[in-house]
């Protein structure tokens, strides 16, 4: 190395300010500090959890939500997808509830659900699953209406009803049973007599069984004036004797039938309509005699029953030849 | 974290070779060089995350550090000028440091085009070896060998 190249080597080299170099390092640190502040605060910032707290949030209120929804809803029928949870609430709710004063409201109001429902199912019995929702759910009315009078029949024979609850739980029985047959009547009206049978059969046995339930009305006794038929149970040694009397009933029936066309078609009822009741009837009647003649009582009986429930709620069915508002004039006209 | 710490290691090394690549090069102002210097290592601590480890740090940061005095010389509003070496007004400071000798060699060494004043600055200035020369200016290695004797023949001659 020359001379040169010794004093170029040689040339002043500066160090760093001792205030400035302790300026940047301060510099650093605080930049360092910043960086992990940011971090944890990132970490725990609610805009990062938020995705997860969102669907927690969304779970949350689907699982509170839908039952909630599903119980509350009128609207969630037998056809519809979440039933199976209103119905899950419904058992829930039931099970929950410990005097039983509260249970006969919780079945009660059960009752006045599922007719409810079967009011809303009736306005579209064009399809085959409305139908048998429809039926289904009439028949689920008419169980719970069942087990409930069981339960009441039950508590009265364990001398708990007291007087004064009997005759408070009588007036309401009283107008809930009205209600009942006003929505049960509502339904025969939407549905009408041109539904299916099943559905003319489930809604008339119904709407008679509530009536018969009501209060300060004679039992219900069949058209001969003897007492309708109770139970399906026959022994076998009265079996002829009831055959004989289901014969002489059925004749009854038929000649009632003839009657009810008249009196339907005279007070404002569709012709057409009277025709297609008719034509039920006969087709009932035709079956009991079937089952007399296969000695099959007990079918005959239920058949006799259906027929009987039809024939006395025939006009809930029909339509009015005139207009809703006005009542439907009596003629004189006679055949 | 440990990347911090490495850098604060690689800042207590170079610190010191940066302020005088930027002391030499701002008109041996004290205060500019330190700003200057403070810039270059704030931009290497932010960009040091991105860092490749694999490769050396010395380029790196005179890379930087280049960059920031080409963005000094823009804010300035001037052209890098060959012919300012009449210009170089050494603070009183820098003068009793620098000997009547050096300074005068120094005042030539800005007297060359940019590319020769820069290799020389760094090779002697900054003793960096001629491979990081040629990394940084971005030239073969051998170029920068040949422009380093070119430059101290031309030196030699001017000094005698």
């Amino acid at each position: 190395m020359d001379n040169l190249e010794k004093q170029l080597n040689n040339l002043p080299k500066k160090k760093l300010d001792m205030r400035a170099d302790y300026l940047l390092r301060f510099k650093f640190y605080r930049a360092m500090w910043q960086k992990k502040v940011d971090m944890y605060v990132q970490y725990f910032s609610f805009k990062r959890h938020l995705p997860p707290l969102a669907a927690a949030l969304v779970l949350i209120s689907l699982i509170v939500g839908i039952p909630g929804y599903a119980y509350a809803n009128e609207n969630i029928t037998a056809v519809h997808y979440l039933y199976g949870v209103k119905k899950t609430v419904e058992k829930v709710e039931l099970a929950l509830v410990f005097s039983e004063k509260e249970k006969q409201e919780k079945q009660e109001k059960l009752i006045v659900r599922r007719l409810n429902e079967a009011e809303i199912l009736s306005q579209n019995t064009g399809s085959k699953k409305y139908n048998l929702a429809l039926v289904e759910t009439i028949n689920e009315a008419m169980k719970l209406r069942e087990e409930l009078e069981e339960e009441i029949k039950a508590i009265k024979k364990q001398e708990v009803w007291s007087q004064n609850f009997a005759d408070k739980n009588t007036s309401k029985n009283k107008e809930k049973e009205i209600k009942e047959i006003q929505t049960l009547t509502q339904i025969a009206n939407t549905v009408g007599i041109k539904a299916e049978e099943e559905i003319l059969d489930v809604v008339a046995e119904t709407l008679e069984a509530v009536k018969k339930t009501q209060p300060n009305k004679e039992k219900k006794k069949n058209i001969n004036n003897k007492p309708r038929f109770e139970s399906q149970d026959i022994t076998a040694s009265s079996a002829s004797l009831q055959n004989n009397d289901i014969k002489q009933t059925i004749n009854t029936i038929q000649d009632e039938i003839k009657k009810l066309n008249d009196d339907l078609e005279n007070n404002g009822y569709l012709r057409q309509d009277v025709k297609i009741l008719n034509k039920h009837l006969e087709k009932k009647i035709k079956k009991a005699k079937d089952a007399i003649e296969k000695n099959n009582i007990n079918a005959a009986k239920g058949i006799i029953n259906t027929t009987e429930a039809l024939t006395n709620n025939a006009k809930y069915f029909l339509k009015e030849k005139k207009n809703n508002n006005s009542k439907p004039e009596k003629s004189n006209k006679k055949k | 974290m440990a990347q911090d710490r490495i850098f604060i290691k690689k800042y207590k090394k170079y610190k010191d070779k940066i302020y005088n690549y930027f002391w030499y090069r701002v008109n041996f102002n004290e205060e500019t060089a330190e700003d200057l210097c403070s810039e270059a290592f704030l931009r290497a601590f932010d960009k040091f995350d991105a860092f490749d480890r694999e490769k050396k740090f010395q380029p790196w940061i005179y890379a930087i550090a280049k960059n920031c005095l080409l963005n000094y010389y823009r804010t300035l509003g001037r052209e890098i000028n060959l012919n300012f070496a009449e210009n170089i007004k050494f603070e009183e400071k820098a003068r009793i440091e620098a000997k009547i000798e050096i300074e005068k060699i120094i005042r030539l060494i800005h007297t060359f085009d940019e590319y020769s004043k820069e290799i020389l600055l760094l090779k002697f200035i900054d003793q960096l070896t001629n491979s990081e020369i040629a990394q940084i200016t971005k030239r073969n290695e051998g170029a920068v060998r040949t422009q380093i004797s070119r430059a101290l023949v031309i030196l030699r001659k001017k000094l005698k």
